[in-house]
């Protein structure tokens, strides 16, 4: 993942970056609101397929890989998963 | 703090919502050419053209606020070249206007070769319309699915015209995670929209800013007719300034960049701050 450096930080204060702490008070709420929008919406299209049937569509298969993303051990995620998002079958 | 907003079609907003921008510091909004939700006719068009040049301009000085614009047919309407042709007919006259910053938003909808060839004639239009330099130009990106292959398209097309074409003379805009170094890399400005659901959140701009700095990068809400809020670039400010983001960088954001680009048209005439974090003398 492309990290802030000198030739790149240039909006940076003296308390910059976030700790690790400060950053998880910040983002942990909406985080947490998000991945349950995302895990209904799975439920919600889980029970669609079981009344209505499976539906082959390529916007399911992108999601699910990128779901995977979110849990892998890499980083730069928001780019790959964009990357991911751009794939139209 | 002083904004500039680099981006949004006042044409759909209220007057109300000039009121709260000037309230909160904006003072020069750029309203690029666009789609109306519906495709017009071509004579429609000349009424577009003279309320971004007329009524807008007008509205705008009642809080203040500077308002400039640019033409284009865009790219959603660009599919019938016949269209394009007779729309395109009109522009030259309005590019000379003096609120016009040049030709925009062009780009790509659905990266059809109809879109792509007109995309090219009003690069063209750029260069005849100029004198040594080209006319500034403002450019659209797809969204969502579309957006990586055009944009990759659109770097392609500029470099069709080689020399002809400053990146420096150019913004790029729409740019999200997977499209923004390709963009800055080639030395063109990038915009990043801040808008519900198919854009950037705060968050994820104030993340692109601070991996790839904040050189040759303008940050616009793109509000229009859609679920969308022209506060939302003092949104991002905010989001910056929660992470401890100095006053100097957010007027260089939010106010000087966009002053940078657009003052290279003679008649941009909002000049970059110095605003620092240092205490000031008092007397």
């Amino acid at each position: 993942m492309p990290i802030p450096n000198s030739a790149a930080n240039d909006v940076v204060s003296d308390n910059w970056p976030l700790d690790g702490s400060k950053t998880l008070d910040m983002y942990f709420l909406k985080a947490r609101a998000a991945t349950l929008d995302i895990a209904a919406m799975l439920d919600r299209l889980s029970r669609s397929e079981q009344a209505c049937g499976v539906v082959g569509d390529i916007r399911k298969d992108n999601l699910r890989v990128a779901l995977r993303i979110l849990t892998d051990a890499e980083e730069d995620k928001a780019r790959r998963i964009q990357e991911i998002f751009s794939i139209k079958g | 703090m002083f904004v500039i907003d680099p981006h949004v079609h006042m044409v759909s907003r209220t007057t109300t919502d000039y009121e709260n921008m000037a309230m909160a510091g904006v003072v020069a909004v750029s309203e690029p050419a666009f789609w109306a939700g519906f495709d017009r006719t071509p004579a429609a068009f000349a009424d577009y053209y003279r309320q971004l040049t007329e009524f807008e301009p007008q509205r705008a000085a009642q809080f203040g606020v500077a308002h400039y614009c640019w033409m284009c047919l865009n790219p959603k309407e660009a599919e019938d070249l016949g269209k394009a042709r007779e729309v395109m007919s009109l522009l030259p006259g309005y590019l000379k206007r003096p609120t016009v910053l040049g030709v925009g938003e062009i780009g790509l909808h659905k990266n059809t070769a109809n879109e792509m060839e007109v995309f090219r004639r009003h690069v063209q239009l750029a260069i005849d319309a100029g004198g040594e330099q080209h006319r500034l130009i403002l450019i659209h990106t797809p969204h969502l699915e579309d957006k990586w292959r055009g944009t990759r398209l659109i770097i392609d097309i500029l470099r069709e015209f080689g020399s002809a074409i400053d990146p420096a003379r150019v913004l790029i805009d729409h740019c999200e995670e997977h499209t923004i170094r390709m963009v800055k890399d080639a030395g063109f400005w990038a915009g990043m929209t801040v808008y519900p659901t198919t854009k950037a959140t705060p968050e994820r701009a104030v993340d692109m800013i601070e991996i790839y700095g904040s050189e040759q990068i303008c940050i616009n809400a793109a509000a229009d007719w859609g679920i969308s809020d022209p506060l939302w670039v003092h949104r991002t400010m905010l989001e910056a300034r929660r992470r401890g983001h100095n006053r100097s960088a957010l007027t260089r954001i939010f106010h000087n960049n966009p002053a940078q680009f657009f003052g290279q048209h003679p008649g941009f005439t909002i000049r970059p701050v110095d605003i620092t974090d240092r205490p000031a003398t008092l007397h």
